[in-house]
């Protein structure tokens, strides 16, 4: 019987849904979020194994968008044209400066866009650099890990 | 939104203008399997394995970078150290296996990988020996490999046979490498206590006492410190200075903990720990030795500054330690003279010397980091700056290295030139004085009394 169920021990179900184990059996932090890796369910005699305590449950709903550069005039026209097109809609809008440049600063939800999130990233870069400013995208993961507790 | 404006644009502008990022994810990734009794055989396994457990390694730390907007300075890969892998080799050369460390290190697009390592703190075993024999011409034939040797510990004590040992082959490697400035012995490191999940280099290896696999990260951000300290009034005291690095160590570390979590997720493999050591880089701004001047010293290497890095290392780890789950690693602020530009200017300037280095790794980690010495230094003297740094380690029961560059065929005054992360050091003074008669000695150095816990 195997008391210890190791990532060496889980490698052989690979490829497969469920592993089963006896009771009693402790399956290891390490192969668990390998399990989870590689879509396998565990269970110990009847009961599911929860998957490993991961940092988000749910993928980022919001993203922060920066816009740093020369002020001029269409700015927020052009990125928010951007965002209309990929179905991401503005929740907020701020400006201000960083140490002498404007700065504008958005706070959109993600969870409706039409495209992944590299996608709109590279889409909002491109339109920047017409414009010759500085557009940058961030999950808002960032923002709850370092100023939140 | 549950942020105020100004806490985004405070994340923003330490991205943007003050150079935060994570200075590394490492892979730390178990080779006791790979072992045989043929070298190439050996090199095969390791290869083969490394190109299987580390290739989502690259695409997975860009797509954080993307996704979260901090930039992933490097991505590297630790390894168990190859002495115990290749120990039961017939051969006695293991050069083979860096080299296909080398390959394996460039095909997946790795910017290093540490591990051609030894402890040997107590003693040699044969595999330990051969390694030790192979680093120079390891080092000269590799680009990304970088090699450890412990030689010291705070429960057994100096092995100042390997102290003698390490002086020649650093000197030896230095030679070899000598066209390039000497940049093999920028890739070598003696320890005293070598922590098993260190993610930085040229020190990292995979513990014996680790997973298979396990994900290490390090953060950086000098220059978020250094804003922090600049901006606050001349009057603030050191205790509100203290805190106020406290409060931002505590935001640069949580970043380093959203990568890990999310690294550890997508590559399958658990977290590891977070190494929460101030790294600098020779870009402006991006320096230790800034911060120490703008608590108020002229230059750095002033009198006090041992004890202005004492409070700032002190700050850093109370602010990291509640923002993460696991720290370990190195967990200091980084002295490394030619990485660091602040320092290569106190350095020229005659303010900080190596006895001021010495002093400042008392209260830090990691050690005599990055300096270069006059070629003609012999090989028992660089022992002897060995010894000296290895019982600091010892005795204070803390992490000391030594990463020094014999600069071949130049004098104090002149430069070496590494590129990239590594910078360029002023080749410094040190002293002229034998200690070949003590260091030829050999034997242990018996451990400190106090290292008796039991």
């Amino acid at each position: 019987m195997e008391v210890l169920v190791t990532l060496e021990s889980l490698k052989n179900w690979e490829g497969q849904k469920v592993a089963k184990f006896p009771p009693d059996t402790i399956v290891t932090k390490e192969a668990r979020i390998y399990a989870a890796k590689h879509g396998i369910e565990i269970y110990i005699g009847e009961e599911k194994l929860p998957e490993p305590t991961i940092s988000n449950p749910i993928p980022a709903q919001k993203a922060v968008i920066s816009v740093v550069g020369e002020d001029k005039v269409g700015i927020i026209a052009a990125v928010s044209e951007v965002l209309a097109k990929n179905q991401v809609n503005i929740l907020d809008i701020t400006q201000t400066a960083i140490q002498g440049l404007f700065a504008m600063i958005m706070v959109v939800d993600i969870s409706r866009a039409s495209c992944s999130f590299d996608e709109l990233k590279s889409a909002l870069s491109k339109r920047g650099q017409e414009l010759c400013v500085r557009v940058d995208a961030q999950r808002e993961e960032v923002f709850h890990f370092m100023h939140r507790i | 939104m549950n942020f105020t404006r100004d806490e985004i644009i405070e994340t923003i502008r330490m991205v943007q203008a003050e150079q935060l990022d994570i200075r590394t994810v490492t892979l730390g990734i178990s080779l006791r399997d790979c072992a045989s009794s043929s070298i190439s055989q050996v090199a095969d396994k390791i290869y083969a394995k490394l190109m299987e457990k580390g290739s989502e390694l690259v695409p997975i730390a860009r797509q954080l970078e993307e996704e979260f907007g901090i930039p992933i300075v490097n991505k590297r890969i630790s390894v168990t150290p190859i002495a115990m892998v290749a120990e039961s080799c017939v051969d006695s050369d293991y050069t083979p296996i860096a080299l296909a460390m080398d390959k394996a290190a460039k095909d997946l697009g790795i910017d290093f990988i540490g591990g051609f390592s030894a402890l040997v703190q107590k003693g040699f075993t044969r595999g330990d020996m051969n390694l030790l024999n192979s680093i120079p011409d390891a080092l000269s034939r590799t680009e990304r490999v970088c090699s450890s040797v412990n030689v010291a510990t705070s429960k057994s004590g100096i092995n100042m046979d390997a102290v003698l040992a390490m002086g020649r082959i650093i000197k030896e490697t230095a030679k070899l490498t000598a066209e390039q400035d000497g940049i093999g012995a920028a890739k070598l490191v003696v320890f005293a206590n070598a922590p098993e999940d260190n993610p930085f280099m040229a020190g990292a290896f995979h513990g014996p006492g680790e997973p298979e696999t396990t994900v290490n990260v390090g953060i950086s951000g000098p220059g978020v410190v250094n804003a922090v300290v600049s901006n606050l009034p001349r009057e603030a005291d050191l205790g509100q200075l203290s805190e106020a690095i406290k409060k931002m160590a505590f935001k640069i570390t949580r970043v380093g903990e959203l990568i890990g979590r999310e690294a550890s997720r997508r590559l399958g493999a658990p977290f590891g720990i977070i190494d929460l050591s101030l790294a600098p880089t020779p870009a402006i701004g991006d320096s230790i030795a800034n911060i120490l001047e703008a608590m108020g010293l002229k230059r750095c290497g002033a009198h006090g500054t041992t004890a202005a890095l004492a409070l700032l290392t002190d700050a850093v780890k109370k602010g990291g330690v509640m923002a993460s789950s696991h720290v370990g690693g190195l967990s200091g602020a980084f002295i490394p003279v030619s990485e660091d530009e602040g320092m290569i200017r106190a350095a020229k300037a005659g303010a900080l010397t190596i006895d001021k280095l010495e002093a400042m790794t008392c209260v830090c980690s990691v050690g005599l980091d990055m300096i270069a010495i006059p070629g003609d230094t012999k090989a028992s003297t660089i022992s002897g700056i060995i010894a000296d740094e290895m019982a600091i380690g010892m005795v204070n029961q803390k992490t000391t290295a030594v990463r020094i560059i014999p600069a071949i065929g130049k004098k104090a005054g002149e430069r070496l030139e590494f590129g990239g992360l590594l910078g360029y050091a002023p080749v410094m003074n040190i002293n002229r004085f034998d200690c070949s008669e003590f260091i030829n000695r050999g034997g242990r150095i018996p451990a400190p009394i106090h290292s008796f816990k039991n």
